[in-house]
């Protein structure tokens, strides 16, 4: 197998981990509400999304599917459990753990404790070559998915009301409920929206990183790492993250299969030692 | 994933907690014959929880199926089961056998598919000498350094199934250069010692071992191990990272270049269905298919048929019902006892006409059994381990 392959599975990865990682980047780094029930989402819409499938609606149903119902999951934490602590870190700690907790034990009661496999849809099955190496299509397909969904959401963040709603809310939020703004209403929205591209992830991601018990677990240590390798509330910052806990994950087992279990880990400890802000981190 | 070992610690330790305040944990099958005689509790732990759930679903059914069959009783003893999912994980396995010991009183202990989790059970078993009986679980030193007399196994050891498909590579197939993948537990570094062992012996190399944690979900890096030169792979996974390891030895490309060997844990028939046509090619060393024709394969085959559904048994559904032939018979011929060494010792006595054959046990309570090598190949509209009654390999 070929390097280019490694890398473009590296970047696949990352652009996956991007998706599970930009909402609680922004929900944590512009809005100070750390939710650790990240993970959970995930989980939910990967499974949702499996039960989607299985019902023979189809793979694009099941992620349209999978990102109503977290977002609705996700506006539903923050308008009834969140909104209450928003100035508790340890609080939010806390509570968002125990929910952890309990929707992991609610996926195992529905669904099982058997992993579940999620096939790519039938159009994005095989592979193709590249480089003098296979490559599998559906891998392709979501790299391209995940250029569109950073282009959007930078565009979201930096170039539309909503976003510099967003941003002025977090820096001075007497400012904008002087401009009639309803900031609990707008921290909803925010968290929804993040909280459904979790979900969604949960389906892309089926086919490469499982559905299982446990990934909400798994997920949010890696989404937790991204985090504090691309520092707190930019989208840039996740992306840059993403792609290098991506990429060093993928290039690391590749040429170091011994150490695959903390190659990840290395870089978030020199990251934290060299820069404790992270690589990007929005200007206040 | 400190983080999730964390969690996950405590989850178990709250429903340890909740199950020793509840009373009554796991399900158990209460026993239907009304005779006089002692009864006998068989802890049976078998992941239900991870990437080895398959392997020990598989191996449950087996097992109960014959209790069913046999109107729960052996010998005249009322058999109950007490079922614990150890998660495949050996420090789970070790809290869930304990309770089993404790709490329920098993008076023997059966099942075990990670090796790491029969490995740490077993000293429970000798501390408390517990007779146990192992389904699956093929380290082999579970049964060479025990001089308990308490352990029997139902399966060949890795020593014994690795050695015979690394034999095949090399000597039929005239592989030079091979490339060992495998899980990164005491099953994986057992099969590669025996990979390498006969490799060496028979003039060939073993030039990188690759070993990928258990519950690996993308297998594309370590596959990038397997440079262009290298003339074959052996290779050993379980349960649902097989699935995953087949699929994306042929998604990346290798399945066409590089010949793919293995354990039969590989391309086990609910797993083929699965792989379909990224399995076809694979050869594996085999204890049993339903493809093996003997009497007592063919009433088992036609009565699992009629109970399920017209679905034809497995390799790990005969195992769990080999496992319970096994302690039947033990039961049978122990004079009455129904637990402790003498129980062991019967079930080492055991002579079993099972569906794999005619199957006895030597001194270390290792089972000895012919073993097979197969290919899949096509049938009909599915994929099929098929055996190659020409490779007999014991």
């Amino acid at each position: 197998m070929n390097w280019t392959v490694q890398i473009l599975n590296g970047v696949a990865f990352g652009l996956l981990l991007f998706l599970i990682s930009a909402g609680l980047s922004v929900t944590f780094g512009v809005m100070r509400v750390l939710n650790l029930n990240h993970g959970g989402l995930y989980a939910i819409g990967a499974f949702v999304g499996y039960s989607v499938i299985h019902a023979g609606w189809g793979f694009g149903t099941a992620c349209v599917i999978a990102f109503v119902v977290t977002a609705v999951i996700g506006a539903l934490e923050e308008k009834f459990l969140l909104w209450r602590i928003r100035h508790d870190e340890l609080a939010q700690v806390l509570l968002t753990i125990g929910v952890l907790l309990v929707i992991s034990d609610v996926i195992e009661w529905i669904w099982g404790a058997a992993p579940k496999r999620v096939a790519p849809p039938s159009f994005l099955s095989g592979s193709v070559d590249i480089m003098g190496g296979q490559f599998p299509v559906y891998r392709l397909a979501l790299i391209l998915f995940g250029v569109v969904a950073v282009l959007v959401l930078i565009f979201g963040m930096d170039r539309t009301r909503l976003g510099a709603i967003v941003r002025a809310g977090v820096d001075d939020d007497e400012l904008v409920r002087l401009h009639g703004i309803d900031l609990h209403w707008l921290f909803v929205a925010v968290f929804a929206v993040g909280a459904g591209i979790a979900g969604l992830a949960g389906v892309l991601g089926g086919p490469i990183s499982g559905t299982y018990v446990g990934s909400e677990y798994d997920v949010l240590t890696l989404a937790l790492v991204v985090v504090v390798i691309g520092g707190l509330g930019s989208i840039q910052g996740a992306l840059l993250g993403a792609l290098f806990v991506g990429l060093i994950d993928s290039l690391s087992k590749a040429a170091f299969p011994e150490v695959a279990a903390f190659s990840v880990y290395v870089p978030m400890i020199l990251v934290l030692v060299a820069r404790p802000q992270g690589l990007l981190v929005r200007s206040s | 994933m400190l983080a999730r070992r964390g969690l996950s610690a405590l989850t178990i330790a709250a429903a340890l907690t909740l199950a020793g305040c509840g009373g009554g944990s796991g399900d158990t099958s209460t026993a239907a014959a009304d005779t006089q005689k002692a009864p006998v509790k068989i802890g049976l732990v078998l992941p239900a929880t991870g990437p080895l759930t398959p392997n020990g679903q598989g191996n449950k059914d087996g097992f109960e199926f014959y209790w069913d069959q046999h109107a729960h009783a052996a010998g005249g003893h009322p058999v109950q089961i007490v079922n614990a999912d150890d998660e495949g994980k050996p420090d789970v396995a070790v809290a869930k056998v304990q309770e089993l010991l404790e709490k329920d009183k098993v008076d023997l202990l059966a099942g075990f598919v990670s090796s790491a989790s029969a490995l740490a059970a077993r000293d429970l078993a000798v501390r408390t000498q517990t007779p146990m009986v192992v389904t699956q679980a093929a380290t082999s030193k579970l049964t060479s350094g025990d001089s308990s007399g308490l352990v029997s196994r139902v399966i060949a050891t890795f020593e014994e199934t690795m050695s015979a498909v690394t034999r095949t590579a090399v000597v039929d197939d005239g592989v030079k250069k091979i490339v060992f993948m495998g899980s990164d537990y005491v099953a994986g570094k057992d099969a590669e010692t025996a990979v390498k062992a006969t490799a060496q012996s028979n003039g060939a190399t073993v030039t990188k071992s690759v070993f990928a944690p258990l519950g690996t979900q993308d297998f594309a890096p370590f596959l990038a191990n397997v440079t262009a030169d290298t003339d074959a792979v052996v290779a050993f996974f379980g349960g649902t990272d097989a699935v995953r390891f087949v699929q994306q030895y042929s998604e990346f490309g290798l399945k066409g270049k590089t010949p793919l060997y293995g354990h039969w844990s590989l391309t086990v028939d609910p797993l083929l269905v699965q792989q379909g046509k990224a399995a076809e090619g694979l050869v594996t060393v085999q204890e049993y298919s339903a493809t093996i024709e003997n009497a007592a394969s063919t009433s088992f085959i036609e009565a699992w048929k009629a109970k399920n559904g017209g679905a034809v048994p497995n390799a790990w559904n005969e195992q769990g019902y080999v496992a319970a032939m096994a302690i039947a018979a033990g039961l049978e011929s122990s004079g009455g006892a129904v637990k402790g060494a003498a129980l062991a010792k019967a079930i080492r006595g055991a002579q079993i006409d099972a569906p794999r054959g005619k199957v006895t046990f030597d001194d270390k309570g290792q089972i000895v059994q012919p073993l097979y090598i197969a290919r899949v190949k096509v049938q009909g509209s599915g994929f099929v381990n098929a055996l190659d009654p020409s490779k007999s390999v014991k």
